[in-house]
């Protein structure tokens, strides 16, 4: 469901989305960002990964125009996630406001396992032109 | 020029590299180049196609005036060097908080940087409190913040 941020409030939850990368998936994530000599993981993807592609679900979900750009950002990693791992993806909207000329947006969001375990929280503060 | 690399410095490469543990000791630099090309293959790694970032035209009227890389492209190049710093316990624990205080354009060589300021006892076990950042090839630092990372029991 595609939403409007300026008509919505903290509070408001998004998804939950699916995400599930595969090992290929981690494969071009890596190569684009040059990630090819740092550890192994052990198998696992990169962690920023999983995070980055859950962050663009909830860009296309919020609507965000295109002039968006980030301006903070949060992670924290509870453990590894394994290629083909199907994840769910929660988000809140924590703060929605404007100031000057722009709309700053964060959105916090946690990545749950099959088991409904959190296996990564992420929170994004995003700009927006008005 | 090579696309990107790791510094040798601070720390030795192979079996004797010597991990930051304690304040004070730097994490081992990531120096990368941005071309549009890893720009748009980020965007489709990620699937974010905001124009912003691909669409030349567009991008020219923004603030920015051209293109930018993706902020969490940027952030990559630190969650590398949070990687290599702290190899067993990054992915387990590890934390982050930046801001995204000035564009990278692509084009721009950028080198993350960090250094351990605190570590602190935990009833888990010590955890390294690190400045971290991201910085352009004309000074100004892109991005700045904190990571904290456990060392786990091999401090």
């Amino acid at each position: 469901m595609q939403h409007t941020l300026r008509d919505l409030s903290p509070g408001q939850k998004f998804g939950p989305y699916d995400i599930s990368l595969s090992r290929e998936d981690g494969a071009a994530y890596a190569a684009a960002v040059g990630d090819v000599s740092s550890p192994s993981y052990s198998g696992a993807l990169p962690p920023l990964a999983m995070v980055a592609t859950g962050l663009s679900r909830l860009i296309n979900d919020l609507g965000l125009g295109a002039g968006t750009v980030h301006a903070g950002q949060e992670v924290e990693f509870i453990r590894p996630v394994s290629p083909g791992e199907r994840l769910t993806a929660h988000a809140e909207l924590k703060s929605n406001s404007v100031r000057r000329d722009a709309r700053f947006a964060t959105v916090a969001t946690e990545f749950r396992d099959a088991g409904g375990a959190v296996v990564a929280i992420s929170s994004s503060t995003v700009i927006v032109p008005v | 020029m090579s696309d990107g690399t790791h510094l040798p410095d601070p720390h030795p490469r192979g079996n004797s590299m010597r991990l930051p543990r304690k304040s004070g000791d730097l994490l081992p630099a990531v120096v990368r180049h941005v071309r549009q090309e890893r720009v748009d293959a980020y965007a489709k790694a990620a699937r974010d196609f905001n124009p912003i970032h691909l669409d030349e035209k567009f991008a020219a009227g923004t603030q920015f005036g051209r293109r930018i890389a993706h902020g969490m492209l940027t952030l990559a190049f630190i969650a590398e060097m949070l990687a290599m710093a702290f190899p067993d316990t990054w992915h387990r624990g590890g934390r982050l908080k930046v801001r995204f205080k000035a564009p990278v354009f692509p084009g721009d060589t950028v080198t993350a940087f960090g250094e351990v300021i605190t570590v602190t006892e935990t009833a888990s076990g010590p955890i390294a409190e690190c400045k971290v950042g991201l910085r352009r090839p004309d000074g100004e630092e892109a991005i700045v913040g904190q990571a904290w990372a456990p060392l786990g029991s091999g401090k």
